[in-house]
């Protein structure tokens, strides 16, 4: 669990009287996917097919801020040809939706993009039939093919490539929880990494580093892809009922950006969003207080606790103030800062014999 | 006995669920380690993964691999873990324990043949287990050899786990209870024997300087380094009671296994003529408490002087 620190505002889907009606004709202009509009629903799109399936970050300036957030979602429309691909921007301050537009792949190609995703230097790239495609900014074009083949593998779904320093990170094909590194222009691979969990999505963090977080159980790892290291293992947000989850990483603010499709609500508005966390983990649970000597009438033993977050990492820096009745007092302050590992250790003095009570809490 | 601290809590997951760690025979997928916690193998919502659980019994998944792996302690670095691969058993990996993860692989020699608890030293790889240490060369782990042979029966499964002191192993026997400390260096038994309940498992936490315990029913518990007064003697005279003269008593307390137990308050009662130089003394870390007794001029009865323990 982190601290969120920024959310968008709901992708928006469109009304058929915000758009073009109800179509009502035949042929191109028939009624498409007409349970899009069947009462309760009420909305001419949402997302359907593979979903949304890129979120990234630039430094595209905003009246408001230096950042812009992307969106690029395979949406179900009433309209011909019934599904659009459209891409949403939201400003990277206020969260307010900037602009919404469509991008022009043909179903094809549209049909055999496996994922898109965001490289080190900010560009996109998408994974099409089993090839790295780099694209252009407006995403009508690629620039370059890169085979498969390069790597020795059968696909290059999750691609995410660092030009500058010759690097590509993809999911291992040969080991489920894994991702593999290698030089992108040569195909060499460096190394392989296992991950706490089946890589589903990957974003660069900073040179050198990435995020992957997992399909499975939400496990968050920020992987050193140059040393092989994983530097801290977090339970990433997960809205309930979450059917995908996309990761980018804001470099201009230092915050992890967290996109989950969630079901659409009952009259088919859109309840999806972006959230922004700070990724540092914030205490979910406190152990039970362990006292680490036998408690005796007369002494003052110390009495452990830990801070945990919700993957039962440790977490630093936080007080814990402890309450005692009954047979016991708390010595000393009666709060304590707990260490780097989550635990904190309070003494308490025992005034009787008997029963005593600990009550120790994490204020908030 | 090492007497109870706290528990025993269930296993369970962050909704309060219950859960039931795979605590096989030997249970060589589980270990208790100070930085993370206990890490150990069990099915939470519709799979098995690796799993973190604090000294209550909460519970977190840290990784997905759906098959354990035997854990081995890795004396070559830091509070560092390895993991055998689970099909052959043979090749050991590094064992990231803070993200549930494996490494690169670091042996790839034959210690299939060793069981567990196993542990690699700087020198040999060893595994404690029918009241034996046996050992294994590194360089060609082939087969094991008997080390050394622990006096009376301990048990066949043990866990292993680190002491305050680098070259000092703690060994819990399960069946027994039975604690013993092995210099790795000496090859020798050092320490005295300590006491815990019969157990699946059980380790050291040298940082807390407790015992955490899976029982029989795979509850967690925290156990003292200290054992439980069950036993107080009757008191003895250090110098003669004289009347008109003060004397010097004593009693000592023991545990179960009548181990000393110091630093125990000891109630002391007086029927019968004289004085107590106080209600209560201390025990030593013989275990021994005294107290003061100032005999009258006229006694016409024997006092009697009686020493207990309450807590």
């Amino acid at each position: 669990m982190f601290k969120q620190v920024f959310q968008t505002g709901l992708v928006p889907y469109r009304r058929p009287d915000e758009w073009g009606g109800i179509p009502t004709g035949i042929g191109l202009q028939s009624l498409y996917n007409p349970w899009l509009i069947t009462p309760p629903r009420e909305y001419a799109e949402a997302f359907g097919g593979v979903g949304p399936f890129v979120l990234y970050s630039d430094r595209t300036e905003t009246i408001t801020g230096p950042t812009t957030i992307g969106l690029i979602a395979w949406t179900n429309r009433i309209y011909w040809p019934g599904w659009e691909i459209v891409h949403y921007k939201f400003d990277g301050v206020s969260g307010a939706l900037l602009s919404r537009s469509a991008v022009v792949w043909g179903a094809v190609e549209a049909a055999w993009t496996s994922g898109v995703q965001q490289g080190f230097d900010g560009r996109l790239w998408r994974s099409y039939l089993t090839d790295l495609h780099e694209l252009s900014d407006d995403l009508g074009q690629t620039l370059r093919v890169i085979p498969a083949s390069r790597f020795g593998r059968a696909a290059t779904k999750l691609p995410v490539p660092d030009v500058q320093n010759d690097i590509i990170v993809l999911p291992s094909e040969a080991v489920l929880t894994a991702i593999d590194v290698y030089r992108l222009s040569t195909g060499e691979h460096l190394r392989r990494i296992h991950t706490s969990d089946v890589p589903g999505a990957i974003c660069p963090e900073r040179r050198g580093r990435v995020f992957v977080l997992g399909k499975t159980r939400q496990l968050l790892n920020l992987i050193n892809f140059e040393t092989g290291e994983i530097m801290a293992t977090w339970k990433c947000p997960s809205p309930v009922g979450a059917q995908k989850m996309l990761l980018s990483w804001d470099v201009v603010y230092r915050r992890l950006l967290v996109f989950a499709w969630t079901p659409d609500a009952e009259n088919g508005a859109s309840t999806s969003r972006v959230i922004g966390y700070y990724p540092l983990p914030i205490a979910t649970n406190l152990c039970t207080p362990i006292p680490l000597q036998v408690p005796r009438k007369g002494r003052t033993v110390p009495v452990l606790t830990r801070v945990v977050g919700d993957a039962g990492e440790p977490v630093a820096s936080v007080v814990v103030t402890g309450a005692a009745s009954g047979a016991a007092v708390m010595s000393g302050y009666g709060s304590q800062i707990v260490t780097d590992s989550g635990y904190a250790v309070l003494p308490v003095e025992c005034t009787d014999t008997g029963l005593a009570s600990l009550d120790f809490s994490v204020p908030a | 006995m090492l007497e109870q601290l706290a528990g025993p809590f269930d296993f369970h997951d962050a909704d309060g669920a219950l859960l039931s760690p795979s605590l096989a025979s030997g249970a060589p997928e589980t270990v208790w380690d100070d930085d993370v916690g206990l890490i150990s193998h069990m099915t939470i919502g519709e799979a098995a993964c690796y799993t973190v659980t604090q000294l209550d019994g909460l519970t977190y998944p840290r990784s997905t691999y759906d098959r354990a792996r035997p854990l081995v302690l890795d004396m070559q670095r830091e509070n560092a873990l390895l993991a055998k691969a689970w099909i052959d058993l043979a090749t050991l990996y590094a064992f990231d324990k803070f993200s549930g993860t494996y490494g690169e692989a670091v042996s790839s020699g034959a210690t299939g043949h060793m069981l567990y608890p196993m542990v690699r030293a700087a020198d040999r790889y060893l595994q404690a287990a029918n009241s034996r240490i046996y050992v294994m060369t590194l360089e060609a782990p082939m087969t094991t050899a008997v080390e050394f042979l622990f006096s009376g029966a301990l048990g066949t499964h043990a866990a292993i786990s680190r002491t305050e002191e680098d070259d000092v192993l703690c060994i819990a026997w399960s069946d027994t209870g039975v604690v013993t400390y092995y210099n790795c260096t000496a090859k020798q038994e050092v320490r005295a024997r300590q006491y815990l309940p019969s157990h699946l498992k059980a380790w050291y936490s040298p940082r807390h300087k407790v015992f955490v315990l899976i029982d029989s029913a795979k509850q967690i518990s925290v156990h003292a380094v200290t054992p439980r007064p069950d036993a107080v003697s009757a008191p003895e005279a250090l110098t003669p009671v004289t009347r008109g003269r003060k004397s010097i008593l004593r009693a000592r307390v023991t545990g179960s296994n009548g181990e000393v137990c110091a630093a125990e308050r000891v109630d002391w009662s007086l029927e019968g003529p004289g004085l107590l130089g106080a209600a209560q003394s201390v025990t030593d870390s013989d275990g021994y408490a005294t107290i003061d007794y100032y005999a009258p001029l006229d006694m016409p009865a024997s006092p009697i002087i009686t020493a207990g323990v309450t807590f």
